[in-house]
């Protein structure tokens, strides 16, 4: 290995070894605690099982949607979970072709998210399906019924982006991994050796291997950051297309993308301050990156916040007095609550983000970031359900409370989303060993800062 | 839907195994499943049918399997008019009603009539003979029951009670009476004993007028709800409208009197808010300033009589300005043909003959006695005795007068104020017998249950016109086993040892009274055979001359000198007024479940009953529509959700008849309040005339809120080009420069597959609609649409594919109102079609709006999309118990929880009637499609047709000067066109808009543009 | 629909009557049946070869039911009915028993007395036929196996397809050479389509000719009518005998 005569210690950095050692500690040492967490989400987890059987059995009557809200929970938090989505395929991606370094620590955990994240949204579609049972008709294929999907519906569109995002991500996230796979069927023996060692797909740490691994890993970054745009734009048009006053906006794009970003990154700040902590990786995830992370929180909070007030200023400027008439009930009528949670944790909380002090204190980062995160599933329900709650017919106007049945399935969601990133937390190094190694190398030859 | 849901063809095979008797019907039902039975997978079909093909064992004549057949008949039973109508039967079941062309109704029924069907199959009605004993109600057989009756019936002092009759029914009881030595009681409790007292004393004629309100062109009303409930709404609406028929220059002003609009108020150009009561002094003090002004013979003879009554000398009393009555009597006066309507049952009070002869005499002096109303007897109502005879034989009852009651077909054990007591005196009766079909209110109470069969399965006939009887034939097999009311009285009068009549059934008694008319018809000419089927095929025939009669009887002295009771001085306190609706009508409409379901004209509620006031009523107490308040007067009280409703005076309080059942089914019991214990029974001492308005009441707030579902979300259209409401002066003027292009087409023509002859469209008429809601009912008979229940209401989750909006306009003074009836507008550029992930929501090549639901997957996002919000979503599987699917139409696919539909302008019919085309090698002709909701429209508000046929109707209609499509602005181009309203109220500048809450769009002069291009 | 309402007294009581005997409800319709019954005296052998007529291929009724019995395809009926047997060696007309098509959207499945017209006579002496006598006897109608079955959301109408020179072995296969009857054709919605787009393919000139019936030619200008709306070639679907590809067509 060409690192192994700067293999010496310094001051404050560890060593390659450490790293080794220390990152995949984790996946050695049980913990009692692990498996309670893992109990409770498998039990809440039952309980959204549950919800749904009979949802299937009684009909859609059990969720609260009526019928000018024909959508609710549902569909939000499947929003909400493809907005999460994003940040990992970002920092991954996006951040490693412009090289800003500190992504390394964080990036893994990231793109896990990510993976668990579209999964837990991709479960929504089939949830709120009047006939899931049927799912199928969406699918194009040959059929005896010589009939096909509608490719002009942006479900369809929906359908196909996520499937592609996933696809994706899990090879990027999987590529990632090999390396760090190889040193865990290093360290192991015995079952877990070979496993390990069939998923590091015989590598080596050749030069060749490295030659080939950073091609495919630069293709891949590639591939994924368009990705990163399309796929929150193609689930905003599922709004955008329609011409619910609300929804009918050039804006919806970039406005849903950065909104996911938003999202995203707070959940990242979310799951690793907690794991830093519990996996004792102080050494490695430092304030340094957290800071980083906080500035991109800040930056997105703004776009959001930006792109409020352009809706209002669009309503205004349009002149539609449905359109404005819309968006002022949104604000003062009975989902004025919802609505002012929303404004309050996306653009005024991560103000405080200016200063430093915040920035660089994780407490208040974590507080951050979690209303962040109710902020922003706030965000999504105000624009799905005011928006039809108060649409064209005044005769029509209704508005949708959600029901025992959705509340349990949103939070089962939370609960499979926790469950699968556990289980990754206990399987695999949650920080790229690899890059890690390569980081602290380049930062033994160099010296301290930055 | 293959999963679930109920099948819809074959009944054979629907519904559970019945119990009892009910076995036998399984096997009459199952014969008729023909090849359909199979189908009958899941749900209700019994296990053993389920691939099994069954056949007729012998074919019944005339019955093509799986293709409709027609009944013609009569219902006498489905609200204050008969009402012919055309049974639709498919395999031996009637699944459609349909009003006949050649009765008084010209083809039109009302929401009530529709529902006749679900009285039909009514799941709780009485399956068979029952008698009480200690242990409840036990089955019993037929035979031991009628002995038993018949020995209560010889042992005397019986009396027989039953709703008023007219034709061959009268003549039997009558002579049933005398047989049995019994006596016959006709009543009805929303009569008409007042009118015909009134005409009696001011003509010497015991008959009700005809008011021909086509021919009117003033009109005032003094509160009869003449286009929902009173004397004959289906005629009366059509006449109404032909009076109102704005392209040919002509519409009626109309002016309502009453302290509450009703259905038929929300219809009025102009409102004079009389207090409860006054109507009386209303109508006098305008007949004496109409009589100043004409100062003709017939005011000579009036003018004393009216002299005290100077509009100021009534003002105080009415709560209307001297100024407004002068205006009121101004415009009678200058009319060609005015028209007075007398008050109904809500403005019925203690001077209920009073009022109605101060109406006549409005009329007399205004010229319309002779001309608009006219005494030629072409309205014929049974008669019945007054309220107040009722209560006489209520005392009898409870003195033990009364050895036997039998109760056919009435039921006043609910229908009677409990303050009349009665339901005590009926407990001091020895024996009561109910034939009625139902375990009503005064059933539970009979010692025998002696079930008797619906209108559409027994023999009848009733004169709706002079010397034209319409016959009442059996269009099916009896669902449960009853009997032909008649014949258990036949079989009682044979047991009680009897031999007065020497027929074995009733059919052969009424056959030989039809022999009798025959003979005195024609001595020679068609044989009774020929002419019987030819009347039976039509539904009736000519049974005489029409009555002989002098169309403007002369004032008797009595009327000419009558001595009105003066103008009292104004009265503080709060006055009660209780009125029926279109649904429930006396009550018998409670236990259907369309009919509770059905969004009430006025107030657009639901599943209950409730208490109107005025909204400065209800601030002081701090009420909202759904507080519960408590009602009082001396006789009782009760306890209902409040109302806000800004179309009653702030001095009275309304609550409607017909809900808070304690029997008569599960749809009913418990339900709402009963209006009627609000009455302390007081009735008009000339007439006898039960008084239902007038009480003093006291209104407190309970401070509790209950439960009351109305299906209208906002009251205003916020200036969206929904509903349009134009002053008449406008809309002449449009005429006027407005020319029809019969060469052109509508753009909404061109939606269509170009090699396609059809784009179907339709019209509708917001002039002419009443908001009776006739169409919705038909909709949900014609198209399976399954009943949800309150709670599902609650949560928006009614299935109604078309819906009856009630949009108030603000006005110069006071609003008006338009009924804005809302369905599928089948766009041209529909939202809900690109957004269907599945094509289940698709464009067909006739432009219609496909909605296949084997295909749907229920994402919902055409409802979404939908502006006019007329998607329906299945959130359950709502099962049907029965008998009740028996009324499925086999032609429409039942559908199942996870489905989304919506109204297909009864694409069934179109297909249909291509069908017919295609086998005679032709195209559909313009007017061979009728839509469930046009068919059955009393005033023709919707017509339906080709728009691709530039001279089609519909096509003619759409392009007239008030055409307007709803929320134009989207360009979704609807198929849909409808004609804006039209009052001679003045309206505000912009031609409407309310000062409401949501003020948004006020402020918004680019709406205001918008609207104005409409103007 | 006038001879409809002619015959509407007639039918009610008929209908009644007659159900009346189907359902066997009461005991004088059972009695009815049994009398009749017992008219019909079984035949013998002799007898019936007078009655039975010549048969082309020279199948015995005995082969017919064995046959029906032995046939792997389709399922048993309760009564072993052989169609070939009817048709070929008895020469029947299928209208003979599956009337109505031509009117109604369903095919008629032949009342019990139908076949009883013949069965009171013929053939009295088979197990089969006694039991079909069994059945009439007790008013009960036979619950044949159901081999084609619709889904309930689909609407065929037969008789569309019988106007437009369907003709019934398209859909049903040789039914006359059929011992036991097994389902033909899928019923598949794609097996549907094939046919209903390949009846689009050729022209028909009396659309043409049909609209101009429809829209005469102007008499007075005001009167015009839109003969030049359409193309000349009118899709035949809507005039003249040619499946609709609508899905509102068969579903709704």
């Amino acid at each position: 290995m060409a690192t192994a005569e700067i293999d010496v210690p310094r001051e404050g950095l560890p060593t390659l070894a450490d790293a080794n050692r220390d990152i995949s500690r984790p996946i050695s040492t049980p913990y009692g605690r692990y498996w309670i967490l893992l109990g409770i989400c498998g039990a809440l987890i039952a309980a959204a099982g549950v919800a749904w059987t009979i949802q299937i059995r009684d009909g859609m009557g059990v969720a609260g949607i009526n019928n000018p809200v024909n959508w609710g929970v549902y569909i939000v938090t499947f929003v909400f979970w493809v907005g999460i989505a994003h940040s990992g395929t970002l920092i991954s991606a996006v951040l490693y072709l412009v090289r800003s370094g500190w992504r390394t620590t964080i990036n893994r955990t990231a793109e896990a998210m990510t993976i668990f994240a579209v999964m837990t949204a991709g479960l929504f579609p089939l949830i709120h399906l009047g006939r899931v049972w049927y799912f199928y008709y969406l699918v194009p294929y040959p059929s005896t019924r010589l009939l096909w999907p509608n490719f002009r519906s942006p479900l369809v569109w929906d359908m196909f982006a996520i499937g592609t995002y996933f696809t994706i991500s899990l090879v990027f996230w999987y590529l990632g991994l090999i390396p760090d796979l190889a040193v865990l069927r290093d360290r192991f023996t015995g079952i877990k050796k070979r496993l390990y060692g069939a998923f590091s797909l015989g590598w080596q740490g050749t030069v060749r291997d490295w030659s080939h691994y950073r091609r495919l890993y630069l293709y891949l970054a590639g591939i994924a950051t368009p990705l990163v745009l399309s796929v929150h734009s193609v689930v905003s048009w599922d709004f955008a297309m329609g011409i619910v006053p609300g929804w009918h906006s050039t804006i919806f794009a970039p406005y849903f993308v950065a909104g996911a970003i938003f999202s995203g990154i707070a959940m990242v700040i979310t799951i690793t301050i907690p794991l830093r902590w519990a996996f004792g990786l102080e050494k490695y995830v430092t304030t340094y990156h957290f800071d980083n992370m906080a500035k991109l929180l800040l930056l997105t909070s703004l776009i959001v916040g930006y792109a409020y007030g352009m809706e209002y200023f669009l309503a205004w400027f349009s002149a539609d007095p449905i359109e404005q008439e819309s968006f002022r009930w949104r604000a003062t009528g009975f989902y004025a609550g919802p609505f002012w949670i929303m404004v309050f944790c996306n653009v005024v909380v991560p103000m405080s983000l200016w200063f430093k002090r915040t920035r660089n204190s994780l407490k208040a980062l974590f507080v951050i970031s979690v209303l962040v995160n109710i902020g922003m599933w706030y965000e999504r329900f105000v624009i799905i359900v005011t928006s039809l709650a108060h649409e064209y017919d005044p005769s029509a106007w209704q508005v949708y409370t959600p029901s025992l049945t959705e509340l349990t399935i949103m939070v089962g969601s939370f609960a499979w989303f926790f469950f699968w990133f556990l289980l990754f937390a206990k399987t695999l190094p949650t920080i790229s060993i690899a890059e890690v190694k390569e980081h602290l190398a380049h930062e033994h030859e160099h010296g301290n800062g930055h | 839907m293959n999963d679930g849901g109920v099948r819809h063809d074959g009944s054979g095979a629907a519904g559970p195994e019945p119990t009892g008797d009910g076995a036998t019907r399984r096997e009459f039902l199952k014969v008729l499943g023909v090849a359909g039975a199979g189908a009958a997978a899941t749900a209700c079909g019994p296990p053993d049918a389920g691939d099994k093909l069954i056949s007729y064992l012998i074919p019944p004549e005339d019955i093509i399997p799986g293709t409709n057949v027609t009944y013609a008949t009569v219902l006498t039973g489905a609200g204050p008019e008969p009402l012919g109508v055309h049974a639709t039967v498919r395999d031996g079941r009637v699944i459609k009603l349909e009003g006949n062309p050649d009765s008084p109704n010209v083809g039109r029924l009302s929401a009530l009539a529709h529902s006749a069907l679900q009285d039909l199959y009514d799941p709780d009605r009485v399956p068979g003979p029952r008698r009480r004993t200690e242990a409840g109600l036990v089955e019993a057989s037929w035979d031991e029951a009628i002995a038993a009756t018949a020995a209560a019936v010889a042992a005397g002092r019986t009396v027989l009670l039953t709703p008023p009759v007219v034709g061959s029914a009268a003549r039997f009881y009558q002579e049933w009476a005398e047989a049995v030595g019994a006596r016959w009681v006709a009543w009805e409790p929303l009569g008409l004993e007042a009118q015909r007292t009134a005409q009696r004393i001011a003509f010497d004629r015991d008959e009700i007028p005809t008011y021909a309100l086509e021919r009117a062109d003033r009109v005032v009303c003094f509160g009869a709800d003449f286009l929902g409930t009173w004397l004959g709404p289906v005629e009366l609406a059509g006449r109404f409208v032909s009076g109102r028929f704005v392209d040919h220059g002509v519409q009626a002003k109309y002016t309502f009197v009453g302290p509450r609009l009703s259905l038929s108020g929300l219809k009025a150009d102009e409102w004079l808010p009389a207090r409860t009561g006054s109507e009386t002094l209303v109508a006098l003090a305008t007949a004496r300033e109409v009589a100043r002004r004409k100062a003709d013979g017939r005011a000579a003879r009036v003018e004393a009589t009216l002299a005290p009554f100077t509009p100021e000398a009534v003002e105080e009393a009415s709560g209307i300005t001297a100024e407004r009555i002068r205006d009121l009597a101004r415009e009678i006066a200058g009319a060609r043909s005015p028209l007075a309507l007398p008050p109904g049952i809500a403005g019925q009070g203690v001077g209920a003959t009073d009022a109605h002869l101060a109406v006549a005499l409005l009329n007399y002096v205004s010229g319309a006695h002779g001309d608009t109303v006219r005494f030629d007897g072409a309205t014929i109502r049974g008669r019945h005795v007054p309220y107040a005879a009722m209560a006489g034989l209520v005392r009898r009852m409870g003195a033990g007068e009364v050895e036997t009651l039998i109760v056919a077909g009435s039921n006043p054990a609910y229908s009677m104020p409990a303050s009349s007591g009665f339901a005590e005196a009926l407990a001091a009766v020895p024996n009561v017998i109910s034939l009625n079909p139902h375990l009503d209110e005064t059933a539970t109470a009979a010692g025998w249950v002696l079930p008797s069969h619906h209108e559409l399965e027994a023999w009848g006939d009733a004169l709706v016109r002079p010397g034209y009887m319409a016959i009442a034939q059996p269009v099916m097999q009896p669902v449960f086993d009853t009997r032909q009311r008649e014949d258990v009285l036949l079989q009682m009068a044979a047991a009680a040892g009897s031999d007065a009549f020497d027929v074995e059934d009733y059919r052969s008694y009424f056959e030989s009274v039809w022999r009798e008319l025959h003979g005195r018809m024609y001595g020679a000419g068609p044989s009774f055979e020929e002419w019987w089927h030819e009347n039976l095929s039509r539904g009736g025939g000519a049974v005489g001359p029409g009555f002989p009669s002098d169309p403007a009887p002369s004032l008797t002295a009595a009327a000419a000198n009558y001595r009105f009771a003066a103008p009292g001085g104004e009265g503080d306190d709060l006055t009660l007024v209780t009125y029926p609706t279109v649904q429930f009508y006396d009550g018998r409409g409670a236990n259907r479940p369309w009919m509770q379901e059905f969004p009430d004209a006025v107030t657009k509620a639901v599943w209950n009953a409730w208490v109107e006031i005025h909204p400065d009523t209800a601030e002081p107490l701090g009420v909202e529509t759904g507080d519960l308040v408590e009602v009082r007067t001396e006789a009782g009280s009760v306890t209902a959700p409040a109302y806000v409703y800004r179309g009653i005076r702030v001095d009275t309080v309304a609550v409607p008849l017909g809900q808070g059942h304690t029997a008569y089914g599960r749809t009913a019991e418990g339900r709402g309040v009963n209006a009627l214990h609000l009455l302390d029974g007081s009735a008009d001492e000339r007439s006898g005339a039960l008084a239902f308005s007038g009480a003093a009441v006291t209104l407190t707030a309970t401070g509790r809120s209950g439960k009351l579902v109305v299906m209208q979300g906002h009251d205003y259209d916020e200036d969206r080009e929904i509903s349009e409401i134009i002053h008449f002066d406008d809309a002449m003027a449009a005429v006027r420069e407005h020319h029809v292009d019969l060469t052109a087409l509508v753009e909404a023509a061109y939606d269509s597959d170009p090699q396609s002859p059809y784009r179907w469209g339709m019209t509708i008429d917001l002039n002419a609609c009443t908001g009776c809601g006739a169409c919705v009912t038909a909709c949900y008979a014609e198209n399976n649409l399954p009943v949800v229940g309150e709670d599902l209401c609650d949560q928006g989750r009614e299935m109604s594919w078309m819906q009856i909006m009630r949009y108030f306009e603000e006005a110069e003074e006071g609003f008006q109102t338009v009924h804005f009836p809302t369905l599928c507008q089948q766009c041209g550029d529909a939202p809900c079609e690109p957004v269907c992930p599945v094509y289940a929501a698709y464009h067909t090549a006739e432009g219609l709006n496909g909605q296949i639901y084997n295909r749907c997957v229920g994402t919902r996002y055409c409802a979404n999309n939908c502006p006019y919000k007329v998607r329906r979503f299945n959130w359950f599987t709502y099962e049907r118990p029965y008998p009740l699917n028996l009324q499925l139409n086999p032609d429409v696919t039942v559908r199942s929880k996870g489905v989304m539909e919506k109204c297909t302008f009864c694409v069934q019919r179109i297909n249909r009637a291509k069908l017919d085309a295609k086998a005679e090698g032709r195209l559909v002709a313009d007017g061979e499609i009728q839509t469930a909701c046009m068919q059955s429209c009393p005033t023709q508000a919707i017509v339906f047709g080709n728009l691709k046929d530039p001279a089609s109707r519909v096509s003619r209609i759409a392009k007239g000067s008030r055409g307007y499509r709803m929320l134009d602005e989207l360009n979704t181009r609807p198929a849909v066109t409808y004609l804006k309203s039209v009052t001679h109220a003045a309206l505000p500048a912009g031609g409407h808009g309310p000062g409401d809450a949501h003020g948004a769009t006020e402020s918004e002069p680019a709406e205001h543009g918008a609207a104005a291009e409409h103007e | 629909m006038t001879l409809r309402h002619k015959l509407a007294a007639g039918a009610s009581i008929g209908l009644v009557g007659a159900l009346l005997v189907v359902a066997g409800l009461g005991r004088g319709t059972g009695e009815a049946a049994g009398q009749e019954s017992g008219e019909a005296t079984p035949q013998s052998p002799l007898e019936l070869e007078k009655v039975k007529p010549r048969t082309p291929t020279g199948q015995t009724a005995e082969e017919a039911i064995a046959a029906h019995a032995t046939a792997t395809e389709g399922p048993a009926q309760p009564i072993p009915f052989s169609h070939r047997f009817h048709t070929q060696e008895l020469l029947m007309q299928c209208e003979y028993c599956h009337g109505g098509t031509e009117s109604s959207a369903i095919a008629v499945v032949p009342s019990l007395e139908l076949c009883m017209g013949c069965h009171r006579i013929v053939g009295a002496q088979h197990e089969a036929i006694q039991r079909l006598r069994g059945y009439w006897d007790q008013g009960q109608p036979v619950p044949w196996e159901r081999i084609y079955k619709t889904p309930e959301f689909v609407q065929f109408p037969h008789r569309a397809h019988i106007r437009s020179q369907v003709e019934c072995e398209e859909c049903h296969g040789k039914v006359e050479e059929m011992d036991r009857v097994y389902q033909f054709a899928s019923l598949k919605m794609g097996w549907c389509l094939e046919c209903h787009w390949a009846a689009g393919e050729d022209t028909d000139v009396a659309t043409d000719r049909l609209l101009v019936e429809r829209y005469p030619p102007p008499e007075t200008p005001d009167e015009r009518q839109p003969i030049g709306l359409y193309p000349r070639r009118l899709d035949q679907q809507y005039a003249a005998n040619r499946g609709p590809i609508d899905c509102f067509a068969c579903h709704y």
